[in-house]
């Protein structure tokens, strides 16, 4: 049964709630590859992806979608582009109205600690910490965010998001550089020819 | 499997593509769609699935998180959105009117992403040399088909842009296409229409 089981804490150890401070504090840049997978509400997999992600904390993240669809979301701390390479389409909007409610955001969030949720140490399981974090107000977009740590460098090793429709987007981060040097060119995003450019 | 060659296109009259599309009984289709007014716009993972009565379409943002769900039966329409709106009503047409300023005709749209012409209703289409749809205008949206690809033995769209009245457009790449045919009594055609 799924990490994210309240109630299922093997035993009350804060060290989840440690390596998530620790990571909100001391990791600057991370790159890593992803998997994701999206559960529907009976918990069947209705969509399996997988890219790369570099985020320069605060406000700067590059996630990028090999599959199932070429995608790439770009925020250089200002502004958010999400480019949809198939659609020949990119939406560019301010970033902080679209900010709050992602996880992109929750990871590479301004604020030093997400200050707008309950946290609560769940314990060990499968070799990671587990952190969940209640947002604070409904409208995040996001019903409960699950985190999975490790005391590594990488810290960040899963994150469980579960939206307002029973939703779960299950993402695990591996091949993890943290504190690395990155570009600044990796979050500014060049709008290729032919594409068209929509405001949100 | 990219390894098989890809089968032929069904070489079908016209005529015989929709008389077997109107043999539908359900059908579901996944890809993106992107909506665009003016120079306004976004972009979504979307999963549209008919069993029976009952059509739901969900809106997935690249995270996964669902945007948009809405379900429609004879029974009627229901919406619900990320930021909690919800609404119920008699049709898809009324429950998203109270959602934006230019609500998009979800029913026909239902059609002519399948490369149908709503039935009962003036259309005017174009055909390419398979006999699948190239353009079709109809209630003042005009819409273009591309990458059409064998499907349960129905040539399906792989790309379609519909363009309607304000400027309003509506892209999708439909990356998956599942068809299930009942007997000719089944057809899609009765029921809420367009």
């Amino acid at each position: 049964q799924t990490p994210s089981q309240p109630g299922k804490a093997v035993q009350a150890s804060q060290q989840g709630e440690v390596l998530m401070k620790r990571f909100f504090t001391q990791v600057k840049t991370l790159q890593a590859d992803f998997r994701q997978e999206v559960a529907n509400e009976k918990g069947r997999i209705i969509q399996r992806a997988e890219g790369q992600v570099a985020i320069a904390r605060p406000g700067k993240f590059r996630w990028v979608y090999a599959s199932p669809e070429p995608q790439e979301i770009v925020a250089d701390g200002e502004q958010l582009w999400v480019y949809d390479k198939d659609l020949a389409q990119v939406t560019i909007r301010p970033l902080a109205a679209s900010l709050g409610n992602t996880p992109a955001a929750l990871i590479a969030g301004k604020n030093a600690l997400p200050s707008d949720f309950r946290i609560r140490d769940l314990g060990q399981r499968n070799g990671l910490y587990w952190v969940e974090l209640l947002p604070r107000q409904a409208e995040h977009g996001f019903r409960r965010i699950v985190m999975g740590l490790a005391n590594d460098a990488m810290l960040l090793h899963s994150l469980e998001l579960r939206d307002d429709f029973g939703q779960t987007t299950r993402l695990n981060f591996y091949n993890g550089q943290v504190n690395k040097p990155v570009s600044t060119s990796q979050f500014a995003f060049v709008t290729p020819k032919g594409v068209d450019v929509l405001r949100q | 499997c990219a390894s098989l060659p890809p089968e032929p296109l069904p070489a079908q009259t016209p005529a015989q593509r929709s008389q077997k599309l109107e043999q539908l009984q359900s059908w579901s289709a996944q890809g993106r769609v992107a909506v665009q007014a003016g120079n306004e716009g976004n972009s979504a993972a979307f999963e549209w699935q008919r069993t029976g009565g009952t059509e739901v379409l969900r809106m997935r943002d690249p995270l996964g998180r669902t945007v948009m769900l809405l379900e429609q039966s004879p029974q009627g329409a229901y919406a619900k959105f990320a930021d909690g709106f919800e609404a119920s009503g008699p049709d898809a047409a009324t429950v998203l009117a109270g959602r934006s300023p230019m609500p998009l005709p979800v029913s026909s749209l239902a059609y002519w992403l399948r490369g149908q012409a709503l039935p009962g209703q003036l259309a005017e289409v174009t055909y390419d040399s398979q006999g699948n749809p190239e353009i079709l205008k109809q209630a003042g949206w005009t819409v273009t088909y591309q990458d059409y690809r064998p499907v349960n033995g129905v040539a399906m769209p792989g790309r379609v842009l519909a363009e309607g009245p304000q400027a309003v457009r509506v892209k999708a790449v439909i990356r998956d296409w599942q068809l299930q045919f009942g007997n000719a009594a089944a057809s899609t055609a009765g029921g809420q229409g367009g």
